[in-house]
């Protein structure tokens, strides 16, 4: 009998309609058991993406930290799309519009404050004028067009901008969000640091690894490094717009309960200390911006460990070892747009673990 | 020169202030008083929501849409000093919303990136099919006022609580001039059938996450009567109340009921916001501002009087264009009066 699953979002309905038609089958089936390893923004929306795309699943989100202890938890969470060199731009640009969609529809809807979505305009400016004065995402993004002369000045230093409409997404509040659905639909969240992966064998028969820079040790992935970002977290309520310099440097992203001021891009580095010097630095750089920051209070610094790599890793590999096999979809590896993009790679990852689940189920299948 | 200013809201103290800015150096013996019986927190402009955003259709008088020019330009030029916030003000862009294709209004070119909305931006408000988006600036009575406050008393401008019944009472006190920014109740000096309350009644919630305004308007109604957001320096204002010729200054449990439900039915994030005060303001409505001189005679003396009434509900949008034009007026009563020794500068 043909499994009747409900689509959560017509988004991921559209994304996956096909595999629908893989899964007739004759006899009843023992849910395939799948581990996701990681709890930030992307082992949850994959874990959220896998429960409810793919049928005869039972699902278990395993990390060692949670929010508000995660990467994602320090990031701002602003919608504008970092460019990464590796993947090509058609596919960067579905998977950014497939995440704008589908937090747009949460924005617009009763659960925004929940899930710590909104809307917010602003400006990105530069000092000289880009080679490509729009960019690939400009129409995905609402009200894109190019700042007028009168909009220019406030900003002195610069002579070129881009204004538009954009989403911001709070980790701190989003990710208890995602946790509060995936326990609705009966997904365990549980504390536990995997070393290895043949740990999570033969309790699970598929593991989705979202572990952003823990792939370093636990998928052996040297590719992998940290960019050290430091931010301040101020209160400053009547700033209502966001302002990012072109060279993503230095940012103000006003937020729910408050503004994100940034930042630094330190490569390779681990320091999860904040540093005083920088915080001077960046609040300096902030307020040349926005001269009204001076009179911000409640200053908190943050730092968090952009998990880089030269491409993002979304692919399954088949870990095998004396005689037992374990499928491992791995989904890492963000950068600097993980939030950004982070429901269209789990689309992408729960599309790949469905190929699992058939591969497994297959009857000519020697796994 | 004793000039005395009836009235401390947003046009009695700026009003103050422009006079004060611009003759205190050539006229040493300036003297500027503010008599009023409400100061902030309790004026009509700490009711208002402060966006800057002038009527939709053209004003009876063209002056008016130069002034709304002014007060835009001088605050926007404040918006870069670290004072912003101190002074009440910050940018906001946002969304006016209607139900069929509108003209654009006057001072398309005064705001910042004016421009229509697209598809995608009115997929978000069902219930209309037109609209603007542009950038503007709110200026917050509750602080402005405050702020107002303190340029004119670091100068020396005194302030009197006190119930003004009549010119004549301020003229033989020994005021040379006075400048009657009484708003809604100019008609208890003078009276004046043109002036009527457009009385309003706002809601403020705690609802951080929203960062635009959306004003809604509906043809049939009138300005003021369909619900709008306006978020402030640190609560939104929830409205859509307009009751010409109501004096009540209480809330009224009908009137909450029809902005709570019109602006929750705009934005449904609303539902959870926390309420956080309720307030009644009367808007000094009428056909255009009274802005004039006026002479007037008891007895065997003098007095001018200069008007700066009636701003409706736009009185935070066009305020300091109308205190420069006050000033001229001013000057105009120092020239003839041959008190200045040299000519006034340009304003």
């Amino acid at each position: 009998t043909r499994p009747t699953t409900h689509w959560e979002t017509s988004v991921g309905a559209r994304a996956f309609c096909g595999l629908q038609d893989r899964f007739l089958t004759d006899r009843p089936m023992d849910p395939v058991r799948i581990a996701v390893v990681g709890a930030g923004v992307v082992g949850l929306s994959t874990a959220l993406c896998v429960s409810k795309l793919v049928p005869g699943c039972s699902i278990t989100v395993l990390s060692d930290k949670f929010s508000p202890d995660t990467t994602s938890d320090v990031a701002a969470g602003m919608l504008i799309p970092h460019v990464d060199a590796e993947t090509p731009i058609a596919k960067q640009k579905q998977w950014f519009r497939e995440t704008f969609d589908h937090l747009f529809a949460i924005a617009n809807s009763a659960e925004a404050e929940d899930a710590g979505v909104h809307l917010v305009s602003g400006w990105q400016i530069f000092r000289s004028v880009p080679t490509e004065e729009v960019p690939f995402w400009a129409d995905v993004v609402l009200g894109f067009r190019k700042m007028t002369e009168a909009e220019l000045k406030k900003f002195p230093q610069h002579v070129f901008g881009h204004a538009f409409t954009t989403l911001k997404c709070e980790s701190p509040t989003y990710l208890p969000w995602l946790e509060k659905r995936l326990k609705g639909s009966g997904v365990p969240i549980l504390t536990r640091r995997i070393g290895d992966f043949w740990e999570l064998h033969p309790s699970f028969d598929i593991v989705i690894n979202c572990s952003g820079l823990g792939s370093r040790q636990l998928a052996g992935d040297s590719k992998l490094f940290p960019v050290r970002g430091q931010v301040l977290r101020v209160q400053a309520p009547w700033v209502k717009h966001f302002i990012r310099d072109g060279n993503g440097l230095t940012y103000i992203y006003p937020g729910i309960a408050n503004v994100i001021l940034g930042g630094t891009r330190q490569k390779g580095d681990w320091n999860l200390s904040p540093d005083a010097e920088m915080s001077r630095d960046i609040f300096s750089r902030c307020c040349a911006l926005e001269p009204s920051l001076r009179g911000a209070c409640h200053i908190r610094e943050k730092v968090g460990l952009r998990p880089f790599r030269p491409g993002l890793r979304l692919q399954t590999e088949l870990l095998a070892q004396d005689g037992r096999r374990l499928p491992v979809v791995h989904h890492y590896g963000h950068g600097s747009g993980g939030i950004s993009v982070h429901w269209g790679t789990a689309l992408e990852a729960a599309r790949l673990v469905g190929e699992c689940v058939r591969a497994l189920r297959s009857p000519k299948s020697k796994l | 020169m004793r000039v005395v200013v009836i009235g401390a809201g947003v046009v009695g103290l700026s009003t103050a202030l422009c006079i004060h800015e611009r003759y205190h150096s050539v006229l040493p013996l300036l003297d500027v008083k503010v008599y009023a019986d409400r100061f902030t927190p309790f004026t009509n402009s700490d009711v208002a929501a402060g966006l800057c955003q002038a009527y939709l259709s053209d004003p009876s008088n063209p002056q008016e849409v130069h002034w709304n020019r002014q007060t835009f330009d001088y605050l926007l030029s404040h918006i870069h000093s670290p004072n912003a916030a101190n002074m009440g003000l910050a940018l906001i862009s946002g969304y006016n919303l209607f139900r069929e294709a509108f003209p654009d209004p006057s001072w398309k070119d005064t705001v910042l990136g004016f421009r229509k909305l697209t598809g995608r931006e009115l997929d978000m408000f069902p219930d209309y099919s037109y609209g603007w988006f542009n950038t503007s600036l709110i200026v917050e009575g509750r602080r402005y006022l405050p702020w107002l406050t303190e340029r004119l008393t670091e100068r020396g401008v005194k302030f009197f609580h006190r119930k003004v019944e009549s010119f004549e009472e301020v003229a033989r006190d020994g005021a040379d001039v006075i400048v009657n920014c009484t708003g809604v109740c100019a008609g208890a000096l003078q009276p004046d059938p043109l002036l009527k309350p457009g009385r309003g009644q706002i809601i403020k919630v705690d609802a951080p996450w929203m960062k635009h305004f959306i004003l809604t308007h509906d043809p049939e109604k009138g300005i003021y009567q369909s619900p709008y957001i306006i978020p402030g320096m640190q609560a939104v204002t929830l409205g859509g109340i307009f009751q010409l010729g109501n004096w009540s200054e209480v809330n009224n449990i009908q009137d909450h009921k029809t902005i709570w439900e019109g602006c929750c039915r705009l934005e449904p994030t609303l539902k959870d916001a926390k309420i956080v005060a309720e307030f009644t303001g009367l808007r000094p409505v009428r056909p255009q501002i009274r802005l004039e001189r006026e002479r007037l005679h008891f007895g065997s003396f003098n007095t001018e009087v200069i008007h700066n009434y009636g701003h409706g509900g736009y009185g935070l949008t066009i305020h300091w264009g109308c205190a420069m034009e006050a000033t001229k007026l001013f000057g105009k009563i120092l020239e003839e009066r041959k008190l200045l020794r040299m000519p006034p500068p340009h304003l």
